[in-house]
C-alpha cells in the first residue's frame, strides 16, 4: 500500500508553539528545575503525612502544645517571607545587571535566612535539653523529621547563595550564572512557600485549642 | 526444531541478509537517520521538523536526488557540553558518606559530604563548559556514513 | 529577538510588552505579594489563637488560609498566570499537586483505616496484659 504523504505548506512567517525552534537554555533548565521542586514538594508532602498521622502519638511525653512559642514561630515566619521577598528584589537587579543591587538583595536575604536558622537550631536546642528529643516519642520523631528536613533545605538555600555570590564576583552575569541564580530564586520561593504549611499544620493547628 | 534451522540459515547468510543502509525497517522516525553508533552531536546539520513523521516525509521528498543532498549541505560548528568526571566522582563521596552515616561514623560522613561539596564546586567554577565540533570533524564523519545519513 | 515567547519559566521576570493598559512594575508585584502575605499570615495567627472563628472550624480556616497564602507566593512571586506562555509550568504543578493529594489523603485515611481495625478486642486484650 502506497501512503502518499502530503506536505503541509509550512508557513514560514506563522510558526505554531510545536514548530518553533527549541526554548532559550534559561527556561528549559528553569522548567527542569521546577519540575525537580515539585518533586522535592513531594517528599515534603510525604514528612507531612507522616506527621499527621503521628502527631497523636506522644507516648506520655510532651506535647505540640506544650512545647511551642508562637512568639519564635511568629518571628521566624517574618523573617522567610521578607527574605523571600529580597530574593525576589534581588532578582530584580540581576535582571538588570546591577551588581550593587544584587550583593545587597542577597546580603539581606542571607541573613533573614540565618536569623530563621539560628531561631529553629535554638528551638532544637530548648526541647532536646528538656528531654524532648526525636527518640522521645512518634510525635517528636516526625516533628524534627519535618521541621528538620525543611532547616536543612534552608541551610544548603544559604550555601548555595554564598557560592552563588562568589560566582558572580569571579565570573560576572554570564548566561550560566545567570540560569544558576534562576534556579536559586525559584528554590528559595519554594521553601517558603513550604514554610507556610509547616507553621499552619504543625505549630497553628498544634497550639489551637 | 524451527527456531534452531533459523538460525542456522540466519548466520550461515549473514553477507547476503546484511543491512547496509542503516534503515533496515524502512522506519518513518528520525532516530533511524542518524548513523550507527551515532556521533556525539546526533546529527551533522539539524534536521527540520514540520510534522510527525519528519523521516518518512524526508524519504518521499528526496527519491532519488540524496547524493546531489549530501553534497550541497552547509556545515555549521556544533556546541556540545564538555564530558566531565563530576558525576563519577561525587559517585564515590556518595559511596563513603551513605556508609558512613549508617555506621554513624560522623567524621567520615562530614569528609565525605565536604568531598562532594568539593567536587560539585570544582564542576560551577570551570571555565568552559563547552566544547565546539569543528565543521571538518562532522564533515569527515558524514562522509564515512554517507550510506547511512539518508537525510 | 523578535521570536515570539511560546514559555516562560517559572520564576522568571516577565517580558515587558508594550500595551496600553498601566502594567504593575515589578518592584510593585512583589511588594503586593509580600503585604498580601503578610496580612494573611497575621490572620492565620490571630485565628488560631482567638475565639473568632467557630472552633470546630479553625483547622479548616488555617487550612483555607495556607492555601490562600501559598497562592500568593505562586503568582506574585514566581509568576505563574494562566496564560499561554505559562500551560507547561501551571501543568507541572497540577501534577505536583495531584501527587501530593494522593499521597497526604491516602496515607491519612489507610492509617486511620488501621488504627480504627486494630482497636483490641476483649480476648485480644488478655495477650497484651500477659506482656
Amino acid at each position: 500500500m502506497n501512503v502518499a504523504v502530503a506536505i503541509d505548506q509550512v508557513h514560514e512567517t506563522q510558526y505554531a508553539a510545536s514548530e518553533a525552534s527549541p526554548a532559550p537554555k534559561r527556561i528549559v533548565v528553569a522548567y527542569g528545575f521546577w519540575i525537580f521542586l515539585l518533586s522535592d514538594i513531594v517528599m515534603f508532602a510525604t514528612l507531612f503525612a507522616t506527621y499527621a498521622v503521628l502527631v497523636r502519638s506522644t507516648a506520655g511525653g510532651p506535647t505540640g502544645a506544650q512545647l511551642f512559642n508562637q512568639g519564635t514561630v511568629a518571628i521566624e515566619t517574618g523573617c522567610l517571607l521578607v527574605s523571600s521577598y529580597t530574593c525576589g528584589l534581588m532578582a530584580l537587579a540581576i535582571g538588570s545587571r546591577r551588581s550593587t543591587g544584587t550583593y545587597f538583595g542577597a546580603l539581606i536575604t542571607f541573613a533573614l535566612g540565618a536569623a530563621f536558622l539560628a531561631l529553629e537550631l535554638r528551638e532544637f536546642a530548648n526541647m532536646i535539653a528538656i528531654g524532648a528529643t526525636p527518640q522521645r516519642s512518634a510525635f517528636l520523631s516526625a516533628f524534627f523529621a519535618l521541621v528538620g528536613c525543611h532547616g536543612l533545605h534552608v541551610g544548603a538555600g544559604l550555601i548555595w547563595l554564598v557560592v552563588m555570590m562568589a560566582q558572580v564576583a569571579t565570573k560576572g552575569f554570564v548566561p550560566a550564572v545567570h540560569r544558576r541564580l534562576l534556579c536559586f530564586s525559584l528554590f528559595w520561593h519554594a521553601l517558603d512557600i513550604i514554610w507556610v504549611g509547616l507553621f499552619t499544620v504543625v505549630y497553628l493547628m498544634g497550639v489551637s485549642p | 526444531m524451527c527456531q534452531i534451522v533459523q538460525l542456522v540459515v540466519s548466520i550461515r547468510r549473514r553477507e547476503q541478509l546484511r543491512d547496509v543502509t542503516g534503515d533496515p525497517w524502512n522506519a518513518r522516525t528520525l532516530e533511524w537517520a542518524t548513523a550507527s553508533p551515532p556521533p556525539a552531536w546526533n546529527f551533522g546539520i539539524q534536521p527540520h521538523v514540520a510534522r510527525i513523521d519528519a523521516f518518512w516525509t524526508s524519504k518521499q521528498l528526496a527519491g532519488a536526488k540524496s547524493d546531489k543532498a549530501a553534497q550541497s549541505r552547509k556545515y555549521e560548528p556544533i556546541e556540545m557540553p564538555k564530558n566531565n568526571p563530576t558525576g563519577f566522582v561525587t559517585a564515590f563521596f556518595a559511596v563513603i558518606t551513605g556508609f558512613a552515616l549508617i555506621w554513624h561514623i560522623w567524621w567520615l560522613a562530614a569528609l565525605g559530604a565536604f568531598g562532594a561539596f568539593v567536587t560539585f564546586l570544582a564542576f560551577a567554577f570551570r571555565r568552559h563548559d563547552e566544547v565546539e565540533i569543528p565543521v571538518e570533524q562532522i564533515a569527515r564523519f558524514d562522509r564515512a556514513h554517507q550510506a547511512e545519513a539518508a537525510l | 529577538m523578535t521570536e515570539p515567547q511560546f514559555d516562560r519559566a517559572p520564576g522568571d521576570i516577565p517580558a515587558h510588552v508594550e500595551t496600553q493598559a498601566w502594567e504593575p512594575s515589578d518592584a510593585l508585584v512583589y511588594t503586593t505579594g509580600l503585604v498580601l502575605a503578610v496580612l494573611l499570615t497575621a490572620t492565620s495567627f490571630w485565628v488560631a489563637n482567638t475565639s473568632v472563628l467557630w472552633a470546630p472550624g479553625i483547622a479548616l480556616g488555617l487550612v483555607v488560609l495556607a492555601i490562600a497564602q501559598m497562592g500568593v507566593h505562586l503568582v506574585f512571586f514566581l509568576h505563574i498566570t494562566t496564560g499561554p506562555d505559562n500551560t507547561n509550568n501551571v501543568l507541572a504543578l497540577a501534577f505536583g499537586l495531584l501527587i501530593v493529594l494522593i499521597v497526604v489523603a491516602g496515607t491519612t485515611w489507610i492509617i486511620t483505616d488501621l488504627n480504627a481495625n486494630m482497636m483490641p478486642s476483649s480476648d485480644l486484650m488478655n495477650l497484651r496484659m500477659q506482656r
